[in-house]
């Protein structure tokens, strides 16, 4: 019920009132998809920047290796993304039975749905280990978050599609790192655009330096952020 | 010369009545007045409290704000190319974010009025009601900020394209609606800061009632885009002639109709004794329950 309402809410004003195109599928499925990827990348985000903060009690009493907090808490943010998942397969169901259709087909390429949850998650555990430390140190770290996290969202072709995005603006879509995966999802679950090939390459080498840059930083300032703390 | 000096109290005199509270709203409305006084320095305690700890500081009042409304003017208005009657987008959006906010953290801010006031209110007795609406200060400076951008950003339309985007004829008005705002949010914050002393996840509802709200207010597109069959939904809303009476008064576009407007004055009115009453019952009730 949660994580529906907003999804209704939204699904009824950008496909009804402000008539964005869906390429073909109900809005409501497309909006779906689109967010239950998003959510795999912002739940885990969220929860883990509040790893080493949530966890200070622990953390100034005993040594435990602290990439581990951030690494656990993500898991609580998982709960959401499968929830969205539960609602999307309700959904097809629903379509099934109203417009006679199938808008996910098993297909082979329903597979790769899989590796983009996976290289969501990565994503969303490298920008943790920075966004964990700031957070222990400064409180609002979580307003700034939540505020760039709103902007990404709109930013990244979720409510719309990619082939929406006026060609001189391509570009700056592919320059963040959430276009592939989101737009790959949407490609593997529902069959709509084109397989992201390059934007999703690039996500996947921005991730690994990401993921090795953040786990550098990490442990270079774990031990005086806990001091701080 | 004999000035008349008023008799010296003796201690057989001087009696203290003490009668529970009425729980009606007028009684509700004398006390509030009696403590008017407290209202200051509750609402400073406010402003003070939520930069506390925080880097930037009072640098936020500023950023919030602004970045938002940017790129969803980007997003909306340029690549969605939602209509805006003919108003430029932003400050189309701008307006109908400046009534929405009045509202919106108006509320925010109300319902954790008792929960961020606790530590006075088990020290002393100030009225419940006192600290809730102290606490709207922080809702209302921001209402300031953002009606100064309002203004800014319709001077610099102005300065650019040399039309000038607003008219002030109907100022009267703006002002009705924007008051109708205040006092919806006031009215709401009644109910939800009773709940809101009890358990924290009020909040985090509350959060996700305001966001599916938003979008079911015409402030991102105008009340004109909305299809025919949802006519009758919005009527149950007495966000929807709020917003489009203050956008109406201002950029002169849009549906006036007064006869809606009166309809949201009268739900809100009943909301607001209904409040009352149901603040007066439950609110010491849920302060010593917790």
């Amino acid at each position: 019920m949660r994580p529906l309402a907003p999804i209704v809410a939204a699904s009824l004003v950008f496909g009804q009132v402000m008539q964005v195109p869906s390429e073909g599928c109900p809005y409501f499925l497309f909006l779906l998809v689109g967010t239950t990827i998003w959510n795999f990348f912002d739940g885990p985000l969220i929860f883990a920047t509040r790893g080493l903060e949530s966890n200070r009690h622990l953390l100034t009493k005993l040594y435990l290796p602290r990439v581990i907090l951030p690494a656990g808490q993500m898991a609580a943010g998982l709960v959401e993304p499968v929830v969205c998942v539960g609602v999307l397969i309700a959904a097809v169901f629903y379509y099934r039975w109203t417009d006679g259709v199938w808008y996910v087909s098993l297909a082979p390429r329903l597979l790769l749905a899989v590796p983009l949850v996976l290289l969501t998650v990565m994503l969303a555990f490298s920008l943790s280990l920075w966004t964990s430390v700031w957070q222990a140190r400064a409180r609002d770290m979580r307003f700034v978050l939540m505020y760039s996290l709103g902007f990404w969202y709109l930013l990244t072709p979720i409510v719309y599609p990619v082939s929406h995005l006026p060609p001189a603006a391509r570009w700056a879509a592919y320059i963040n790192p959430m276009t592939g995966p989101v737009v790959g999802f949407k490609w593997a679950v529902l069959g709509i655009g084109e397989f992201p090939a390059t934007p999703l390459l690039a996500s996947l080498a921005g991730a690994v330096v990401l993921l090795a840059l953040g786990l550098w930083y990490f442990a270079r300032v774990e031990g005086q952020t806990i001091d701080r703390l | 010369m004999n000035v008349a000096q008023p008799p010296l109290s003796t201690a057989a005199e001087q009696t203290w009545e003490i009668d529970p509270t009425h729980p009606g709203p007028t009684a509700s409305l004398v006390e509030i007045w009696r403590h008017r006084r407290l209202l200051r320095f509750i609402g400073s305690r406010a402003l003070r409290k939520i930069y506390r700890r925080t880097m930037l500081g009072w640098a936020w009042l500023f950023i919030i704000p602004l970045f938002p409304i940017a790129l969803r003017t980007l997003v909306f208005g340029g690549l969605l190319n939602v209509g805006a009657d003919g108003v430029p987008y932003m400050l189309f959006l701008t307006g109908g974010t400046v009534v929405w906010d009045l509202f919106a953290m108006g509320l925010t801010w109300g319902t954790r009025g008792l929960e961020m006031n606790r530590g006075v209110a088990d020290q002393v007795y100030v009225p419940g009601t006192v600290l809730m609406l102290g606490n709207l200060a922080p809702a209302l400076l921001d209402f300031a900020l953002k009606l100064g951008a309002f203004v800014l950003m319709a001077a610099v339309f102005w300065g650019v394209t040399g039309a000038a985007p607003l008219r002030f004829a109907n100022v009267h008005w703006t002002i009705a609606a924007l008051s109708l705002a205040f006092l919806l949010a006031v009215s709401l914050s009644f109910f939800t800061s009773v709940w809101g002393e009890a358990g924290r996840d009020t909040r985090f509802v509350l959060g996700q009632v305001l966001a599916v709200w938003y979008l079911m207010t015409p402030i991102l597109y105008p009340a004109s885009a909305m299809p025919e069959s949802w006519q009758r939904w919005v009527a149950v809303n007495p966000m929807v002639p709020v917003v489009e009476t203050f956008k109406w008064s201002l950029f002169g576009v849009g549906q006036h109709d007064p006869r809606s407007l009166a309809a949201s004055a009268a739900v809100i009115g009943v909301l607001l004794m209904l409040g009352l009453v149901y603040f007066a019952r439950n609110e010491a009730a849920a302060h010593d329950e917790r």
